[in-house]
């Protein structure tokens, strides 16, 4: 291993954690379907023999939350006694509340707001709370995401399809371990092992050969250079987050939601949160300001990172780290950042459109990289914009934060 | 002038992702001082008038349990306020099956480590600064300094650091629950003298650091009654900030000697001994594990990010040579069945000046390179 960060893991809709954020995301998406200005921040716990939803809820919408858990459970492979969890009888604990009123107010009255009466609309909606959130991007494949995490998430979601289909006798929950293994960091070579347990053990063999050659078909598609995958189906369950023996919550697996290990993630879970939540919108804009940058080619790689306040519109600081990258001065790629992209939670949620997508694909197989699926942050929308702006500038460091807003200093030091 | 900008968070102990981790960090003390010979791993939520644990509960603390979980709550610092209290909350306990299993995990296990020369504790600076910001914070609350605090707070610390100059803060952020009857500038003016004024140091604030004490005007509903929290939920602030990889294991609520939580301990370990010898600024660690048998020697790897003083084969072969350790006697360095594991359940587990855990100490060094 070259680079020890691009080891990737990418689990199966099955797995308990998975299971959790995909239940989140189904509330998320029921109560934006009545609602769409419902406030969202639902949490599950998976566990033996049922799911606690938990969490802050305010919508005029009505939503069934337990046929929505009960129905997720189904989908994920979990409709029988035989599986460890039968979606229709198990059980579903509820314990959700309002969001509170406090919040609400800080969110719908920014700082900004507050303290200098901002006209500008786009100045009312404060962050829902602070926190950092990263974006990537890389020229490395299609999905411009690490390829260990793109090739692993492309593997499981093929043989996912295939178990739901009843192609593949594989039990819900397995994992699909990629590792880079070419001698430099160009890494079009990768080791693929699946790990995996089957419930008819006569026909593993048989099982064995289907997964490899799905496998094989993948990597050809993608050209991507792979040994023959090791596929193991003796795993027991337990090893492999199974609800019957481990027990699982929303936004325990965020590296394997977004970049893999290689790249920093702030820490705020994605799943089951509205667009208000910055650890979810910001995490989105952060990745779409990424792609922008790569895809206007002015740097092979690029991470941003962008902090928020609670109450606070505009973001407190933004960083930029290339990886030394950049075919173009750094400052100038960020005054474009700034011209072009507004990083307030409204105009994040404007323009990206965040309160009509469909959030429950997101909570399995990642959510950045998705080329068929076609979500707005993955939509290099102003890459003419940006790409104009890149040719012709040289301007200082423009960055707008929190502080040029404020009338002055909280205190005087 | 060019400068980066690095952001960490923190929270205090009242957080309610905090609250679920010292309640399962605290089911994981008790556990090993009344049932040792067995592994627990516990999930915990929290929400309004309700606590949930997940998890295999010895004889012994499944009948204790709604004890351990109100005095966990009380010793925070909810014993008072509406919505989630000490003296009126449900307990539920959904018994899982033993994990006691004699088949090996065989998927492999993967734990991340980190330090950096960048402070004495061998932490990145704006971590060191945010949890020093909430562990000051609490204490205000604790010992009455600012006796209209409520448990529950956040802190946010971004230091710049221009080229070829010292860091500063550029901005400093602390939210803070509180009473419902107090002037909202009282407030800030007493957090920014008791807590900001004595956590950072003069020479790191510059009359262009943007205070924000809390910017939303109002914050007197919070902990688990405004928002439901889990454990695990905060591992980039139980490790570097969000500043290195963490490697994604769940520690509270996990036995210490299972190979998650051991593993990732043994990684900043390793990193804080390669940086502590001066072979390198930065080290960041990953350690692999093909399964959790005690007589497996996890493979070691490095990545120094150029900022080695001896080749990256040379410090990996030390390491390798000096510290070859299987699980079993990773476990009898690491996770001493006495330690107090509720202690690393807020304000970080690494790099804690003040508490004695294993993992900040020196290795015993076998070998020179």
């Amino acid at each position: 291993v070259t680079d020890i960060g691009r080891l990737a893991t990418s689990l199966s809709a099955g797995h308990v954690d998975k299971l959790a954020d995909q239940i989140s995301d189904a509330v998320l998406d029921a109560v934006l379907e009545q609602d769409p200005l419902g406030r969202v921040a639902c949490e599950a716990l998976v566990a033996n023999g049922g799911v606690v939803l938990a969490g802050e809820i305010t919508t005029t919408a009505q939503v069934d939350l337990s046929k929505i858990a009960r129905h997720t459970l189904r989908q994920a492979g979990y409709d029988s006694l035989a599986t460890g969890l039968d979606a229709d009888s198990c059980a579903i604990l509820l314990a959700i509340d309002h969001q509170s009123a406090e919040i609400a107010h800080g969110a719908q009255q920014s700082y900004e707001y507050r303290a200098t009466a901002s006209a500008d609309q786009l100045d009312r909606l404060g962050a829902g709370d602070q926190g950092i959130v990263y974006g990537y991007a890389s020229n490395e494949n299609r999905g411009m995401i690490p390829l260990p995490v793109w090739l692993g998430h492309r593997i499981t979601e093929t043989l996912d399809d295939a178990r739901r289909t009843d192609s593949l006798a594989l039990s819900p929950p397995f994992r699909v371990f990629v590792s880079p293994c070419g001698s430099d960091n160009s890494l079009h070579a990768c080791e693929v092992t699946v790990f995996g347990h089957t419930p008819e053990p006569t026909t593993s063999g048989e099982v064995r050969d289907k997964v490899s050659a799905a496998i094989n078909e993948i990597a050809t598609r993608l050209a991507i250079g792979i040994r023959e995958p090791e596929v193991r189906l003796d795993v027991p369950l337990r090893a492999l987050g199974h609800p019957q023996h481990s027990s699982g919550a929303t936004g325990r697996r965020l590296s394997h939601d977004t970049y893999g290990e290689a790249v920093c993630h702030g820490g705020g879970g994605l799943s089951g949160k509205d667009a208000t939540k910055t650890d979810r919108s910001g995490a989105y804009a952060a990745r779409w300001v990424a792609k922008h940058i790569v895809a206007s080619g002015a740097a092979d790689r690029c991470r941003i990172d962008i902090a928020y306040a609670a109450s606070v519109a505009n973001p407190v600081a933004i960083n930029t780290e290339f990886f030394g990258t950049e075919h173009i001065a750094s400052r100038q790629i960020m005054s474009a950042i700034d011209e072009v992209f507004d990083l307030r939670p409204a105009a994040i949620i404007s323009e990206l459109d965040l309160n009509s997508v469909a959030y429950l694909p997101t909570a399995t197989y990642g959510h950045f990289g998705r080329d068929q699926l076609q979500f707005p942050w993955e939509d290099c929308a102003k890459l003419d914009e940006f790409q104009g702006l890149l040719g012709n500038r040289d301007s200082g460091q423009t960055e707008r934060t929190a502080g040029d807003y404020s009338p002055k200093q909280e205190e005087a030091l | 002038v060019n400068r980066r900008l690095v952001t960490a968070e923190s929270v205090t102990e009242g957080h309610p992702d905090k609250v679920a981790d010292i309640i399962a960090d605290t089911l994981v003390d008790n556990h090993l001082q009344t049932d040792p010979g067995h592994t627990i791993a516990c999930d915990i939520v929290v929400t309004t008038g309700l606590v949930v644990v997940a998890g295999h509960l010895s004889p012994a603390l499944a009948c204790s349990l709604r004890d351990t979980v109100t005095h966990a709550i009380a010793t925070i610092g909810y014993s008072e306020s509406v919505g989630f209290s000490a003296r009126q909350v449900m307990v539920a306990h959904i018994a899982e099956r033993s994990t006691e299993s004699t088949t090996a995990n065989i998927s492999p296990l993967t734990a991340r480590g980190f330090a950096c020369d960048e402070t004495v504790s061998l932490m990145p600076l704006p971590a060191v600064l945010a949890h020093a910001l909430s562990s000051q914070l609490a204490q205000c609350r604790h010992n009455g300094t600012i006796p209209y605090l409520r448990p529950d707070g956040k802190t946010q610390v971004t230091v710049a650091y221009p080229e070829n100059e010292p860091p500063y803060v550029h901005n400093v952020l602390i939210s803070s629950q509180h009473e419902p009857e107090i002037d909202h500038r009282e407030l800030q003016q007493a957090v920014t003298n008791a807590v900001i004024r004595p956590v950072l140091p003069p020479g790191m604030r510059t009359e262009r650091t943007l205070h924000l004490v809390n910017p939303t005007p109002r914050f007197v509903f919070g902990g688990p009654a405004a928002d439901t929290g889990l454990t695990g939920r905060k591992l980039a602030v139980d490790s570097y900030g969000g500043i290195a990889s963490h490697g994604g294991n769940v520690l509270s609520g996990r036995d210490p000697r299972r190979a998650s939580r051991l593993l990732t301990y043994a990684a900043r370990w390793m990193a804080r001994n390669v940086v502590s010898a001066g072979y390198a600024s930065r080290c960041s660690t990953l350690l692999v594990s093909e399964d959790d048998h005690p007589s497996r020697k996890p493979r070691v790897y490095i990545d120094c990010h150029g900022t080695n003083r001896l080749a990256a084969d040379e410090i990996l072969s030390w390491l390798r040579s000096s510290f070859e350790f299987d699980l079993f006697e990773l476990a009898a360095c690491l996770a001493p069945p006495d330690l107090n594991y509720r202690r690393t359940a807020a304000y970080g587990h690494f790099g804690r000046p003040n508490e004695m855990f294993p993992w900040e100490t020196a290795m015993p060094v076998r070998n020179q390179p």
